[in-house]
């Protein structure tokens, strides 16, 4: 079983293989629910898994990927996805950003996933019966926000959580995505800005390839970061300018009301929560207490460290 | 407005009145209750209700169709993206 392409998720990967290979003696796979923030690989990983699943024949079965804020209703759901891909197929669905199926639908995969020991489900749909085998359909979905999927739903998935990267699993998918040779003191500064996230990593050496091949280079020192980081407008472990201007808010005062930050920037409270301060807890730039949310020491000195 | 009179529990509309609204194809949605009424009346002029009615049910019915069709929105393609993996 080959996950060889995806970098770290190392516990991930080996439950995913073992699947695989269960797969591949019974014909039945799981139904997986990829969960982790954004940009952390949810959708690459549950493709290369279906990207492995057989078919009754032995051969690799085909990938629907579904943007699920795109269903509408039940009746397009049976029309333009049961019908067309799966009825008399054989076939894995992946439901990419899950929590945003609608309720009928998530009523109607509650019923289509109740498991048995048949591994088969009859789904009456209007004055029709539409038969789901579960050695013939895979169903995966992948979200950020796992909460707001269906209890009962959840229930019938087996989680898959991906782990944080580490910064060494970040560094190696720079290096996999770019031709640069990186100094060892350009990677040290590359990685800090990084953000935990792998996307941002691949967006980083995609960067990094289109300055060098401007400059006509094949090094990245630590002088061509110096001067990528102004071009591009890279702050300091990788903040936002958003960041910054909620930090700076917060240093106004000792505590600062969430309604108040809100209008200060004109962002919801919800996003802002989701967005910005989940962040800069992590760094411990900023924290929450009772009263409300304030600065940490460490966020006056990056205050200090950009004057 | 037509011009109306009547008694306590009638109202009574000039048929010249209506004939400004309707021409002679229009049908007109009655309350069933007072279909008894109208088929009794009518029918001291030969006419019958049913025959009446069932015409007027499938012109009502397609008018109803026609309606539908024009305010339906057409419903959003779901958005799929198919992936062949190839040995």
């Amino acid at each position: 079983m080959s996950f060889d392409k995806i970098i770290g998720q190392e516990k991930v990967k080996r439950k995913l293989s073992f699947y695989l290979e269960s797969q591949h003696k019974t014909l039945l796979s799981p139904h997986l629910l990829f969960i982790a923030p954004r940009g952390s690989g949810k959708t690459l990983l549950a493709s290369t898994y279906a990207g492995q699943l057989l078919n009754s024949e032995g051969k690799k079965r085909k990938l629907v990927t579904i943007n699920c804020a795109s269903l509408s209703s039940l009746r397009s759901f049976i029309d333009d996805v049961v019908d067309v891909f799966i009825v008399n197929k054989e076939v894995t669905i992946l439901f990419d950003e899950a929590s945003e199926i609608p309720d009928p639908i998530g009523t109607a995969l509650l019923t289509i996933l109740n498991p048995n020991k048949e591994n088969k489900n009859i789904f009456s749909y209007s004055d029709r019966s539409i038969e789901f085998d579960f050695k013939k359909i895979t169903f995966l979905f992948a979200t950020t926000e796992g909460h707001k999927i269906n209890p009962p739903l959840v229930d019938r998935l087996e989680r898959v959580d991906l782990e944080d990267y580490s910064n060494d699993d970040l560094v190696t998918i720079v290096q996999r995505n770019t031709s640069a040779v990186i100094s060892n003191d350009a990677m040290a500064e590359i990685k800090s800005v990084l953000r935990g996230n792998a996307r941002k990593a691949t967006q980083m050496a995609n960067n990094i390839t289109l300055y060098i091949s401007s400059t006509k280079k094949k090094e990245f020192d630590i002088n061509d970061w110096n001067e990528f980081k102004m071009k591009l407008g890279i702050n300091p472990l990788g903040l936002t300018p958003l960041e910054i201007k909620i930090l700076k808010i917060l240093s106004e005062k000792s505590l600062t009301t969430l309604t108040n930050l809100s209008a200060k920037t004109q962002m919801s409270r919800q996003s802002l929560q989701r967005d910005v301060e989940n962040h800069l807890q992590k760094l411990n730039l900023m924290e929450i207490s009772v009263g409300g949310r304030k600065i940490t020491s460490q966020g006056r000195a990056y205050l200090e460290g950009l004057k | 407005m037509a011009k109306k009179s009547g008694t306590k529990h009638h109202v009574v509309i000039k048929l010249e009145d209506l004939n400004k609204m309707f021409k002679g194809n229009d049908v007109i949605p009655v309350p069933k209750g007072f279909v008894k009424s109208i088929a009794y009346l009518l029918s001291a002029h030969s006419v019958s209700l049913d025959e009446v009615n069932k015409d007027a049910g499938n012109a009502l019915e397609t008018q109803a169709t026609a309606e539908t069709e024009t305010d339906a929105v057409p419903e959003a393609k779901v958005q799929v993206t198919e992936t062949n993996f190839e040995d």
